[in-house]
């Protein structure tokens, strides 16, 4: 899968985690998840929930706040699909 | 005691005043006053363990200040020194060093010189005050969905707001710390500025004076003051409308308890291991990685209910049963 299609696949779930909003809608790879994008603890373990379900991987080896920008995160799951 | 604007004699306890403090010394002549150190502001940038007992002219001591001497009652009078003895011990301690703002300060080595004992008065202010802090307080309010934005103290927290893209989220930092003042005035009657906020390396804000701690969701906002360490979380209760992933939230030694446990339950743990991992204050949260108490002193869960809905509240700390709750819409 290629990147930009692995990040329009979190953009969903991150809208779905937390809601239609622009600022996820336009993200970058360099948005920062919790104050750019306004992603709290639980918007969070929402967004690594999907990731699970739509990728069909396991976030079993990182915590929760590894994760600062949608760049980490798509990194993340492009190691994960490789 | 009193102090006055007397004319100093030998071996009088002086003292000028700096601030919301007083800088402390024993008058030999207008040529020698001996002190611990010299008042701020009037010393080269020294550190503690370098700062030392020294003799300096009024001039220096008094920095253009008054100098206020001590006028002691009978009582006081007859359990000092001589003044020749309180200058002969004085003298003896030029050069020493062992400054300590708590423990020997220039108010203490004045006091040892005449009374023979330790004792400072505004180290004792600074305990009363500690003594009758708020066991645990905490605050919650709905925040409105605009709001002009005014300045915030330190600079440091204004910063972190107005760089705080996400429009939600911006009003939820803003809001916090708008009912962090609102706390502080209420259960401590203290300015911002005299909380002497400061945020840590991993993004905590801490003060000298007491323990707190600040959560925000959805469009509520919680702050917890207290004398004890403490950590709060808040979620909505909407939030668990999904089946929630135990194994995310939840370590091996837990999941065989609660792994058929429905999403509010779920929620509730992770609302508790947020605010464990808040009040432990170090590291990066992974809920796996902590352990929820079954000690209702050290835990406790509220249901809260306002125009925004109803959310979860967790309290950790060791009196966390001795929580007072005040749940006001303050904006």
């Amino acid at each position: 899968m290629k990147r930009n299609e692995i990040k329009e696949k979190l953009i969903d779930i991150m809208m779905g985690a937390m809601g239609d909003t622009d600022a996820i809608e336009k993200c970058t790879e360099d948005s920062l998840l919790s104050t750019d994008l306004g992603l709290n603890s639980v918007g969070i373990l929402y967004t690594v929930m999907g990731i699970e379900d739509a990728f069909s991987v396991e976030f079993d080896d990182v915590g929760f706040s590894d994760f600062k920008t949608v760049g980490d995160v798509l990194d993340y799951i492009e190691s994960k699909l490789a | 005691m009193k102090w006055t604007l007397d004319e100093p004699k030998y071996a009088d306890m002086v003292r000028i005043n700096f601030g919301s403090l007083y800088h402390f010394g024993i008058y030999v002549s207008d040529n020698e006053i001996i002190q611990f150190g010299l008042a701020p502001g009037r010393r080269p940038h020294v550190k503690e363990s370098e700062v030392e007992v020294l003799s300096s002219d009024a001039e220096t001591f008094c920095g253009g200040q008054f100098m206020e001497v001590a006028k002691f009652d009978k009582r006081e009078q007859k359990k000092r020194f001589s003044p020749e003895k309180t200058v002969e011990i004085a003298r003896s301690r030029l050069g020493e060093r062992g400054y300590n703002m708590l423990h020997n300060n220039c108010e203490h080595f004045a006091y040892e010189c005449t009374f023979g004992k330790k004792y400072c008065s505004q180290t004792e202010a600074v305990k009363e005050f500690l003594n009758n802090l708020p066991l645990l307080h905490v605050y919650i309010s709905t925040i409105p969905d605009t709001v002009s934005y005014e300045k915030l103290t330190p600079k440091q927290r204004q910063k972190e707001v107005l760089t705080t893209k996400d429009p939600q989220r911006k009003l939820e930092r803003y809001f916090v710390w708008k009912l962090l003042e609102h706390a502080l005035e209420k259960s401590l009657h203290m300015g911002i500025k005299e909380a002497k906020l400061r945020r840590t390396p991993d993004g905590k804000w801490k003060s000298p004076f007491f323990e707190l701690s600040i959560a925000h969701t959805d469009g509520t906002v919680s702050v917890a003051i207290s004398r004890e360490p403490v950590g709060i979380d808040i979620e909505n209760v909407s939030n668990a409308r999904d089946k929630l992933s135990a194994e995310l939230i939840l370590n091996n030694d837990e999941i065989g308890e609660y792994k058929d446990a429905d999403a509010l339950t779920l929620l509730e743990l992770f609302a508790q291991k947020e605010s464990i991992f808040k009040m432990i204050g170090t590291g990066v949260f992974e809920p796996r990685n902590i352990y929820v108490s079954d000690d209702p002193a050290y835990v406790r869960i509220e249901r809260i209910t306002n125009k925004n809905g109803e959310y979860i509240l967790a309290i950790s700390s060791k009196i966390a049963e001795k929580a007072k709750i005040f749940n006001d819409a303050i904006f």
